[in-house]
């Protein structure tokens, strides 16, 4: 995959990180779009936590179940300590790698629809776990108050939380970005496309994927500890599977197995969705969004990262023909 | 180097190796030939350590590998160019390579060494692997397995799907890699010339060894020349 290698061109980084640096201040402070921003952040990094994990060819269906550990490990530890830090998020975010690696352990042997149905599953069982055996600590379905990231007594602390989420994710991403160059992406690579053949190359497909399962994990953590801080509060619904879905739709609709598929998936269906609602269209989205997704699919099956490609594709059949 | 001493393995509860026995000296090129079915990919298979139902004893360099994980067969020095070269299409030839040498420091030697073997790995390394002709896909297969430094070289039917020119060619290389010292096994079903390559060679026919001895011995053997040469 080249997707992962230097062919990246840097300037087009370079203003995408200029216009996320600047946008508080093109944004006006609205409140409302700041919000709808901080969210876009927190679930391009989900994103692509989750297609970290596609790339070495493992495809969850649960991955809600660690954004809500991260997000309730988090909240319960920054409950009893009185105030959110980044040292709660980080423990969030460990609690879900640990749990990662444990499901990856039952789950590195497992292909296709067994390893979609295994993380489903676990994403479901930890949902009524939580909403009735832990109800006495996680307060049950009516889910308890979280401490916000940032204190909303400071003066413009939803400026200041769109920062310190937008500097998690870049960090977040150049790691992925620097994971996937490295030895480790040639081998998730291989594995993903043909694993016996992997192993016959000398690679040892178990190690890798509890690696990719236990790094996406510990990212999903991350997220959807930020996720709950932002929000203000918990419950199980976070569980749902609208939270296991949402990556995954991003993904496949900004191209798969590519650095820049979630991150442009996220983007441009959040605001899709957002300006639908805005328009009045509260149910009818979930139809077009719909539509959308099975367009791309047929005529972009790499995603809309593939749509430059594709019409210079057909741009020079045209001057051929 | 390699040595097998009777081996059965089965798939399911199918017997398909009957107490085989092989062995294959320092810098010796051998051979096991054999008609479709007769069991060469089985014995491959296990000897790499894909397959877990099987019984015997394989000593590689001195060890007992059999029942280790194949990546650790692997690194042990035992790389294999799988049947029907088998690359990673979807990855580029440099990329290709490089799976062959993971887990290993390269100081790029060993990689300046297989393009000079194979100067188009070189010309198209950019290029996906899966883009490129069938004989360039051998040539790459075989570099990937080059790149982990081997001792022992397993081939699977190096010369299926290629053209005659390309038969040539992938047996000149192989005559090379031996002159340099390498030691190989090869799996064909192009007697002939598996036969002029090798020093010696066995014949595998359902699943048990039937014939064994010097590859001119074998020529001349009658059941040989009857069922494999066609005279």
């Amino acid at each position: 995959m080249q997707v992962a290698k230097g062919s990246y061109p840097w300037y087009s980084c370079g203003i995408a990180l200029g216009i996320a640096v600047l946008f508080p201040l093109l944004a006006g402070m609205s409140f409302h779009i700041l919000n709808v921003a901080i969210i876009m952040l927190i679930f391009i990094l989900f994103s692509s936590a989750w297609n970290f994990l596609a790339y070495s060819g493992q495809a969850s269906l649960g991955h809600a179940a660690f954004f809500g550990i991260g997000g309730y490990v988090s909240t319960l530890i920054a409950r009893s300590a009185g105030a959110t830090s980044f040292a709660t998020i980080l423990a969030g975010g460990c609690v879900a790698a640990f749990i990662g690696f444990l499901l990856g352990l039952t789950c590195v042997r497992l292909k296709e629809w067994f390893l979609a149905m295994v993380t489903f599953g676990f994403a479901v069982i930890l949902q009524v776990v939580v909403a009735s055996s832990l109800a006495a600590t996680t307060g049950g379905w009516d889910g308890i108050v979280s401490p916000r990231l940032i204190p909303v007594s400071l003066p413009n602390y939803l400026v200041i939380e769109y920062y310190v989420i937008l500097a998690v994710t870049v960090v977040s991403i150049v790691a992925i970005y620097l994971i996937l160059r490295s030895r480790a992406g040639l081998a998730f690579a291989a594995i993903r496309e043909n694993e016996t053949e992997a192993q016959a190359a000398g690679i040892n497909p178990v190690r890798w994927k509890l690696l990719a399962f236990t790094v996406s994990s510990f990212l999903t953590g991350i997220s959807g500890a930020l996720m709950v801080h932002h929000i203000g509060f918990i419950s199980p619904e976070i569980f749902s599977a609208d939270n296991s879905f949402w990556p995954i739709i991003y993904s496949i609709f900004g191209g798969l197995g590519t650095i820049s598929g979630p991150i442009i998936g996220t983007v441009i269906l959040t605001v899709v969705w957002d300006s639908l609602k805005e328009m009045g269209l509260t149910y009818e989205r979930f139809v077009i969004i719909g539509l959308l997704l099975i367009v791309v699919v047929i005529f972009l099956p790499k995603g809309l990262v593939s749509l430059p490609e594709k019409i210079r594709e057909r741009y020079a059949q045209r001057k051929k023909g | 180097m390699l040595e097998v001493k009777n081996l059965n393995v089965w798939h399911g509860t199918m017997q398909i190796l009957w107490g085989v026995d092989l062995s294959v000296g320092d810098g010796e090129l051998v051979t096991l030939i054999g008609p479709n079915g007769a069991g060469k990919t089985t014995v491959v298979e296990t000897l790499i350590g894909l397959n877990r139902k099987s019984e015997g004893s394989i000593t590689f360099r001195g060890e007992k590998i059999l029942g280790w994980p194949p990546h650790r067969i692997y690194h042990a020095g035992l790389a294999l160019v799988p049947e029907r070269r088998e690359i990673f299409p979807k990855m580029t030839v440099e990329e290709n390579l490089q799976l062959g040498a993971l887990g290993r420091e390269d100081n790029g030697q060993t990689l300046a060494h297989v393009h000079a073997l194979f100067p188009i790995l070189a010309e198209r390394k950019h290029q996906l692997a899966g883009t490129m002709s069938g004989g360039e896909q051998q040539m790459l297969a075989i570099g990937r397995a080059l790149m982990s430094r081997p001792h022992l070289l397993i081939l699977d039917e190096p010369s299926s799907g290629l053209s005659p020119a390309l038969v040539t060619q992938v047996f000149t290389t192989l005559e090379r890699l031996g002159r340099e010292g390498m030691t190989i096994l090869l799996l064909e079903q192009n007697v002939r010339h598996a036969l002029e390559l090798c020093n010696r060679g066995y014949v595998l026919e359902n699943g048990r060894i039937v014939t064994s001895g010097s590859s001119r011995d074998l020529i001349k053997d009658e059941h040989i020349e009857k069922a494999y040469l066609g005279i």
